[in-house]
């Protein structure tokens, strides 16, 4: 779609989803710390419940400063609507639950963030929804893999942590050649580098904890609703397309037309699952979605110098990024990621675990924790953390070797960023030796 | 719900509430290339207001079949078709009507009410004006089913603040909604509907019909670029029908989307 006269990504981000606060002119958007809101009178607070009227009725179900971030995140994606949650985990289980159920089955990515990997494998397994995994590389295994029962295609836009580049255009249209949804986690991408929706996918969710706030001090994620899908003519998704006992005999369709599937998300899975984002923790994501542009740029400039250093060294086996030539999803990489491939990314050294333990030790600026995203720099080693509950063939499955090193690049001096890491490269060595 | 007019298939929402006898009827008729989900929130309200509300999809949009029209006057003949139709195999009853149209709709209401004035006893048109031309280059557009149609649309549709946002329907974009709507339109509708405003001729003589006839509202944004209010008063749409006025503030053609609450706001001060 022509975005002709849309204002640009740097002043959605500043300003999309929020009017000026008539009574107090805030600048800012104000924090709306409270529970739930008055109603004038019966009438309005029927028409609430009825969804006959706009407004708020209870901070699970929208707050006015989460709404902001909900509206703004939709803007930067293009999205007809989005809803915010506790986190990126509750987002993927909201996106999937609300069109999802018992004795269906989805077709993912084996290159998946560990507790990704652990929700769709094991945790929803429980509920009777089986998934699949394939190679995200090979997006006819992806058609191969889809069931009658296959409800939802899932994968990550860049895979954590080894970067591999999904083909949205050709996954996208294997799905809607089987009447079904793609829903992508863009959390490494962010709309300032790739916008699924664009390449044709239906879903995106992000964890907003990370490039989104960027400051790590919030944790939060977002589902965002593309309505281009055509929920009727799929004939598979009875929870968008017929009435909906548990919520006035609604059929979503009918009333919300594109935007059927974001509103039942809201309407049932806050209602129900109940893990929506507070309102202090939206404004501090907020603050930080302000400057994502920029941010982003930096983070891929000072990326892109950190991976050439790491690929010339001798302590390093591999580096997995697409920026670099050798990198199998390269030239992809160019065409649906022209402004960059983000600043997540992993590589192998020599000595393995040992080494890379040494490594990892020796870093000053560098912080070691579980985390992406951060304007400050960051370190883990996946296959003792955040890829710890996936057994030795799935972390094999997913290309995470036991010496892997993720890297997750932030906004500081490169020359800075670049002496730290040599320094630790050369412990790294002295383990080999 | 789904009927067949002149053999094509005609979709008819409710706004959630099953019609019941010895009720006033409340049509509501969405614009050029979109659909009844324009009137969600509105449509609810009202069906649980003391109306049966109709929001039918006109030929060739949303969920009905067939063509888009290609008159005002065809459009609304094919309404009372299918008023008269639902009557006969509904509860539904015409013997206290409201017309509410938007954009496209309103001519098409002003035309029906013109068509039977006794049976009408309201007419609401919002984001109205006669004549309604559009631009070359809008048309010219819609007619090669070039995405720059819907970009026009909806950035002449939509006041300033509505573009950035601030929607108070929580999480909703009410631009890009407006624009993946318009994308969904079946190729040729835009252009279709689009012409038939443009070329539309008989409003001097159904405004001259329905003056002092009936009921008459006109409800306006004051940021409307697609059917701008005109700077001399006499030439006004509501000066010429007699009717009163709602100016709703902050507010461009998509007025239902754009400002929900005082669109009811404005619909509840006439109905």
């Amino acid at each position: 779609m022509s975005k002709q006269y849309k204002p640009g990504i740097e002043t959605l981000a500043l300003h999309a989803g929020q009017r000026l606060d008539a009574t107090t002119g805030a600048r800012a958007t104000p924090i709306y710390q409270t529970t739930s809101f008055v109603f004038n009178d019966t009438d309005k607070a029927s028409s609430l419940f009825d969804v006959a009227r706009a407004g708020h009725v209870y901070s699970r179900i929208s707050n006015p400063t989460v709404a902001v971030l909900e509206e703004r995140v939709a803007a930067l994606e293009g999205g007809v609507g989005a809803v915010c949650t506790a986190s990126g985990m509750a987002a993927i289980h909201l996106g999937i639950a609300t069109i999802v159920g018992a004795g269906a089955h989805i077709v993912s990515s084996r290159s998946l963030y560990g507790g990704t990997h652990n929700l769709l494998c094991y945790t929803l397994k429980r509920f009777g929804i089986e998934t699949t995994f394939v190679d995200p590389r090979d997006p006819a295994a992806f058609a191969s893999a889809i069931k009658p029962n296959t409800r939802l295609l899932f994968a990550e836009g860049i895979a954590n942590p080894r970067c591999e580049v999904l083909d949205i255009p050709a996954v996208s249209a294997i799905a809607h050649d089987a009447g079904i949804p793609l829903m992508i986690d863009a959390t490494l991408t962010s709309p300032v580098l790739q916008k699924p929706f664009d390449l044709g996918a239906d879903i995106v969710m992000h964890s907003l904890t990370k490039f989104m706030g960027g400051h790590g001090v919030a944790i939060g994620g977002v589902l965002v609703d593309s309505g281009r899908f055509d929920w009727c003519a799929s004939g598979k998704f009875p929870e968008l397309s017929e009435p909906y006992a548990g919520f006035h005999n609604m059929n979503f369709v009918e009333e919300f037309g594109p935007a059927a599937y974001i509103m039942r998300a809201r309407k049932e899975g806050l209602r129900d699952f109940g893990a929506g984002l507070s309102p202090g923790n939206a404004f501090h994501l907020l603050q930080g979605l302000e400057t994502l542009p920029m941010r982003m740029q930096r983070h891929v400039e000072n990326t892109n110098q950190l991976v050439e250093v790491l690929d010339q060294h001798d302590a390093v086996v591999v580096v997995h990024h697409p920026h670099l030539a050798t990198h199998p999803d390269h030239q992809l990489a160019n065409t649906l990621l022209p402004d960059g491939c983000g600043a997540v990314f992993s590589f192998e050294l020599a000595g393995g675990r040992p080494a890379g333990s040494r490594f990892i030790e020796s870093l000053n600026l560098f912080s070691h924790l579980a985390n992406v995203g951060d304007a400050k720099s960051l370190v883990i080693h996946p296959a003792s953390t955040t890829h710890s509950r996936m057994d030795d063939q799935a972390l094999l499955d997913a290309g995470i070797a036991p010496g892997l090193v993720r890297l997750s690049v932030g906004l500081e001096d490169i020359n800075d960023l670049t002496s730290d890491l040599k320094q630790a490269l050369r412990q790294a060595q002295k383990v080999c030796a | 719900m789904n009927i067949d007019i002149d053999g094509q298939s005609v979709f008819v929402g409710q706004g959630g509430v099953q019609w019941k006898a010895d009720t006033p009827t409340l049509v509501m008729l969405h614009g050029a290339g979109m659909d009844r989900t324009v009137w969600v929130l509105l449509g609810r309200y009202f069906a649980r207001h003391g109306y049966n509300v109709v929001l039918a999809d006109m030929s060739g949009h949303g969920n009905s079949g067939g063509s888009a029209l290609t008159t005002i006057g065809a459009n609304a003949t094919w309404l009372w078709s299918l008023l008269d139709e639902l009557a006969q195999r509904t509860e539904l009853t015409l013997d206290d009507v409201t017309l509410c149209g938007h954009s496209m709709g309103s001519l098409v209401t002003l035309q029906a009410a013109a068509d039977r004035p006794r049976q009408t006893s309201r007419l609401v048109m919002m984001a109205s004006g006669y004549p309604m031309p559009v631009g070359k280059p809008l048309l010219d557009a819609a007619e090669a089913n070039d995405e720059a149609a819907i970009d026009m649309i909806c950035f002449f549709s939509h006041a300033y603040v509505s573009m950035l946002g601030g929607n108070p329907v929580a999480g909703i974009s009410v631009y890009n909604s407006a624009e993946v709507l318009l994308a969904q339109a079946k190729p040729g509708v835009l252009f279709t509907a689009l012409l038939a405003c443009n070329n539309y001729q008989g409003g001097e003589d159904a405004i001259a019909s329905v003056k002092g006839q009936m009921d008459i509202v006109v409800i306006a944004g004051d940021s409307d670029r697609m059917t701008p209010i005109p700077r001399e008063p006499a030439a006004t749409l509501h000066a010429r029908l007699d009717a009163r006025l709602e100016l709703i503030p902050d507010c461009g053609h998509m007025m239902m989307a754009e400002q929900p609450e005082a669109s009811l706001q404005a619909l509840k001060r006439h109905l």
